[in-house]
């Protein structure tokens, strides 16, 4: 903060009082003096070369209150009353320079801050015969310079870019958040006009803001796109208020840039998922449907319908469950053929699975879930899980034919009730197994040996399908 | 492309969920259609392009790629065809929007009518 005015007004009033008690002197009069002193503006302190007071303006008693024993004798006891000792020191170094000097304070337990200036004291260019005092109340400008370095504080450290631009658009001032967002130093912009981050094809949009902002409008939140120095876009919500002169009249916009490309990119994201999650819902409802449909045409009794249905459901459940900790993308067939082995590998039956590792995608996995339900079903209600000592055998590998690769998983019971012929009816599993090697692309056979069932599978895999 | 009085009137089921695929089948089966089904995307194209079939059942999505081409071959030879989709309408690019679409899961009462009115 500039103090030159007002040193320039001390100036000139110390002078004229300083001239005004020589005068006083040389007239032994000092009537003249004493209403000075007693002007409320003329807040002075009148002090010997010994330092002792002289003379105090009533404005400096007014100011100092009735906050003491006995009245100040020395500069001392008023240094003392201020909480300042300094201000002796100054004293004596302004008697030895004879230079003018300022001490600013704050006053012990006040909000009060001060501006102290000691002014040599000569009778008409004669030797130093005393000092004058000079005490103005500077808390108002105190508290405004505060406030105002606060803000200015706030401004500059913020993440946000804040700019400011006059009527016709010309940046007159630009933080660090605008540096990181748009790219140029404030060197670079202010003095420029704004409409330089203002993408190509927008041309309108500058002119429509500076309208609203000279009738004094605010814009909040205005969704854009603005330019960076690297000429790449960002998208911003712009907030944009006029700034007033003390008058009222708008002078220039102040304008917060947040950059949204987080949020945009968040929601875009959001929209996306919804969409999906609700795709996938309905497929989950049509498949659903699907089990139940099948499931009643091929059951003989409403009980067995029941437990067939609720079966396949959990089925699907578990299958479901083993993709979402593949995050969707894909789950690995032994844990698929393991989930629904798991209740019948027990002391009575022997359940055994071989097989590299092999991941399947989401349509792979949920057609073989089925198709390993099925087989599982049969197995429990007529084949070798239906009596102790029955066992399963499952076994996959991979292999490369030509470019592509296919997928053998073979399925051999043994130990089973003997099987005297194939069943004539034609049982849902089945038909099931014909139709999801069908879908996959790739072979299958079923074999009612008497043994037990064998059922091998061969379908084309590839660990690389774009899938669902 | 008319079937003669008695036979059974062809439909092209295109489905990737083979379940759904095998209800679809039953269903339309039981409603005297003979089905032609496909699963998967080139399968759907070759049928489509060969066999003789008077209506079809588009699922959009076929395990992430579109059965758009399918509806393309169709067009072409001018068999009336619906879109079946999780999405619904707003699923569809704007060059299908006309065609007719079914929201899954499959009302088959509302997918007989349609089918019946797409052959009419």
């Amino acid at each position: 903060m500039q103090d030159s005015p007002i040193s320039t007004d001390r100036e000139s009033m110390a002078r004229a009082i300083t001239a005004e008690c020589a005068n006083a002197k040389q007239r032994t009069a000092e009537s003249e003096l004493d209403k000075v002193l007693a002007c409320d503006e003329v807040s002075v302190v009148l002090l010997g070369l010994d330092l002792r007071i002289t003379r105090m303006a009533a404005a400096v008693k007014g100011l100092m209150g009735t906050d003491w024993a006995s009245p100040p004798q020395t500069l001392v006891d008023l240094s003392a009353w201020m909480g300042c000792p300094e201000l002796v020191d100054d004293a004596h170094r302004m008697l030895e320079s004879g230079e003018a000097l300022t001490r600013n304070l704050q006053l012990p337990r006040s909000e009060t801050h001060l501006s102290l200036r000691f002014y040599p004291a000569r009778s008409n260019a004669g030797p130093l015969d005393g000092l004058l005092l000079s005490i103005s109340d500077t808390t108002e400008r105190w508290k405004a310079n505060s406030i105002a370095t606060h803000l200015a504080a706030i401004v500059k450290y913020s993440d946000d870019a804040i700019l400011s631009k006059d009527l016709n658009g010309i940046i007159t001032s630009w933080n660090h958040g605008a540096e990181r967002l748009f790219g140029y130093t404030s060197e670079e912009t202010i003095g420029k006009s704004v409409t330089l981050l203002i993408p190509a094809g927008m041309p309108d949009e500058e002119p429509g803001i500076l309208q609203r902002i000279r009738r004094g409008e605010a814009i909040d939140h205005y969704q854009t796109m603005r330019v960076r120095k690297d000429g790449s876009l960002v998208d911003v919500s712009l907030c944009v208020s006029p700034i007033l002169d003390t008058d009222g009249c708008v002078i220039g916009a102040s304008k917060i840039a947040r950059d949204v490309t987080l949020e945009k990119h968040a929601q875009h994201q959001r929209e996306v998922l919804i969409n999906e999650l609700n795709h996938r819902v309905k497929n989950t409802l049509a498949t659903v449907q699907s089990i139940a449909s099948l499931s009643l045409r091929y059951a003989t009794t409403m009980e067995a319908f029941g437990d067939s249905f609720d079966a396949r459901l959990l089925a699907l459940s578990k299958t479901q469950d083993l993709l979402t900790s593949g995050n969707w993308i894909q789950a690995p067939l032994h844990d698929l053929v393991s989930n629904e082995l798991a209740p019948y590998r027990n002391d009575a039956n022997a359940v055994s699975l071989a097989g590299c590792d092999v991941q399947l995608k989401p349509r792979m996995l949920m057609a073989l879930g089925m198709l390993v339900h099925e087989l599982t079903t049969n197995a429990v209600k007529y084949g070798a899980l239906s009596i102790l000592g029955g066992n399963v055998d499952v076994s996959w590998h991979t292999n490369q034919v030509d470019s592509a690769s296919r997928l053998h998983l073979s399925w051999i019971e043994r130990g089973g009730p003997p099987i005297q012929c194939p069943p004539t009816r034609r049982g849902m599993g089945s038909r099931l197994l014909e139709t999801v090697v069908r879908g996959l692309g790739g072979t299958s056979d079923l074999q009612y040996a008497a043994t037990g069932v064998h059922c091998v599978i061969d379908v084309p895999w590839s660990n690389e399908d774009v899938d669902e | 492309m008319t079937p003669g009085v008695d036979a059974a009137p062809r439909v092209l089921i295109v489905e990737d969920e083979i379940m759904v695929s095998m209800m679809l089948e039953d269903r339309l089966e039981n409603a005297g259609y003979c089905v032609l089904a496909a699963t998967n995307l080139g399968d759907a194209l070759k049928l489509a392009r060969e066999e003789l079939i008077d209506v079809a059942v588009l699922d959009v999505n076929l395990g992430g790629q579109c059965s758009f081409p399918v509806a393309d071959a169709l067009r072409k030879r001018g068999i009336a065809f619906t879109f079946a989709s999780g999405y619904g309408v707003e699923g569809l690019p704007p060059e299908y929007r006309d065609e007719a679409v079914l929201q899954k899961p499959y009302d088959t009462r509302a997918l007989l009518g349609l089918l019946a009115s797409l052959q009419a």
